[in-house]
């Protein structure tokens, strides 16, 4: 029967249903998402710029699995198991520096930035650090692959996926002119929205313009709906496009300066894309955002957004006036996804349907999930 | 006698409490050299091992000399 119901999301657009209601409100069916949908493919899990110096380590909650994301000497990004080789214990509690060796609270067995097991304390008996049994070199942290993207630490937990450089081909070369360094903008660059529904419905509704003069006409005064296009490469990403991007100003009329070596198209477009599963990203031609989305259960999301720019010395005032723009715009949606997460406790509702001209880019990504839950052999039937 | 007594103890107990790893590496080395002075080699790598552990946590230089004394006495790998 969920087959069933997930083929009739499979149809053309004309006939397609959208998903139906356990995928927004059952444990069971979020817990059956964790694996197609989030482990095999490359989920964002914060942003680079959150460990800016050596040995900063920060723990984090991936859908249960227990991480922490720490920058070596080397300057590289890596995401262990949050977890000890000896006994299972949780080794980073709370965001840190971590200068020497990462120390289990526990027995104090020692690890290094790199994840190798550097010290077994006491493990052949008092003073005695090593053990014939204990292999060190077998019994490093376990280290979750991962690759940082427009500032964003992605992760592929499965360890099977494509590379990310190959799985997100298209998308890099289309933004191959935002591959240049992206400035976050600190503390007042980032915020996070505490949302009641499920991580699905913001994608949905980010991923299609056809909302936006009904839910935020302020943008509409400019930014018309005839002025924006879709996005769509199936099976890899679904958003939206607009020609009339117009940039913020401050009051002396100052402005943030572009990226570098952009083409004319980026003078008044901007492009609004989700990187599946999770990071709805905006790119601008002086400053690119990041949403990143962090299902707390099929009912609760939490949407953690940070703004980039060009330059590491923008105006602090404009930036906290672009913050509270976009922050305006985003909490705007909030009515949207929250009011369909408690339409979707209506029994029978059959998952709705597109509209073949506005909602396209939607469309897909409900394909995209429905797909990836039924697998390729059965989708293709 | 080859356990922290005294003052050394209170030291110890104080740099615990305090989480300073900089003083838990420099007590709990002179602890493992009062100990291998007295003749009790056990202890004394017990106490080097702590010392080693913490140096080794706040990236302190002297880690690889303590280190080195624990392979010496053969209680570590190199």
């Amino acid at each position: 029967m969920a087959t069933e119901t997930l083929r009739a999301v499979l149809q053309p657009i004309e006939h397609a249903h959208g998903l139906p209601n356990d995928h927004y409100t059952s444990d069971e069916t979020f817990a059956a998402e964790r694996d197609p949908l989030w482990f095999a493919t490359w989920a964002g899990i914060c942003v680079a710029s959150d460990m800016p110096e050596t040995g900063d380590a920060r723990p984090l909650d991936f859908l249960g699995v227990p991480l922490f994301v720490m920058r070596g000497r080397d300057g590289a990004i890596r995401v262990f198991q949050n977890v000890c080789r000896h006994r299972g214990m949780i080794l980073v509690t709370e965001p840190r520096k971590i200068e020497g060796a990462i120390r289990c609270p526990y027995h104090s067995w020692c690890y290094s930035h790199e994840g190798r097991l550097v010290a077994t304390p006491h493990v052949g008996g008092p003073g005695h650090n090593a053990h014939p049994d204990i292999r060190r070199d077998e019994l490093g942290l376990i280290e979750v692959r991962s690759h940082v993207w427009m500032g964003v630490v992605f992760i592929n937990l499965s360890g099977n996926a494509p590379d990310f450089a190959d799985h997100h081909a298209d998308l890099i070369a289309r933004w191959a002119e935002f591959d240049v360094p992206l400035y976050h903008g600190g503390k007042d660059s980032t915020f996070q929205l505490d949302c009641r529904t499920n991580w699905k419905l913001a994608v949905e509704n980010y991923c299609e313009s056809y909302h936006l003069p009904w839910v935020h006409p302020g943008l509409n005064s400019y930014s018309r709906l005839e002025d924006h296009h879709h996005i769509e490469e199936p099976g890899k990403f679904s958003g939206q496009g607009t020609e009339v991007y117009r940039q913020i100003k401050g009051d002396d009329g100052v402005t943030f300066p572009d990226f570098p070596g952009l083409s004319a198209k980026w003078d008044a477009a901007g492009e609004y894309i989700t990187v599946t599963p999770n990071v709805m990203f905006g790119v601008q031609r002086d400053h690119v955002f990041a949403i990143i989305l962090e299902p707390r259960g099929p009912r609760r999301t939490i949407e953690h957004i940070h703004l980039f720019y060009a330059a590491p010395d923008t105006s602090v005032s404009l930036r906290a006036r672009n913050t509270a723009q976009w922050k305006v715009v985003f909490e705007e949606d909030i009515g949207v996804v929250e009011g369909m997460q408690i339409a979707r406790g209506a029994p029978g509702f059959d998952g709705g349907r597109f509209s073949p001209a506005m909602d396209g880019p939607t469309h897909l990504f409900h394909r995209w999930v429905a797909h990836r839950m039924i697998g390729d052999a059965m989708a293709a039937e | 006698m080859t356990n922290p007594t005294g003052d050394l103890n209170e030291r110890l107990l104080l740099a615990h409490a305090e989480a300073d790893c900089d003083r838990l590496v420099s007590l709990y080395r002179e602890a493992a050299d009062r100990a291998e002075a007295a003749g009790d080699l056990d202890r004394g790598c017990y106490f080097l091992t702590h010392a080693w552990i913490f140096a080794l946590e706040t990236a302190r230089p002297e880690a690889a000399t303590l280190k080195a004394r624990l392979v010496a006495h053969g209680r570590d790998t190199e």
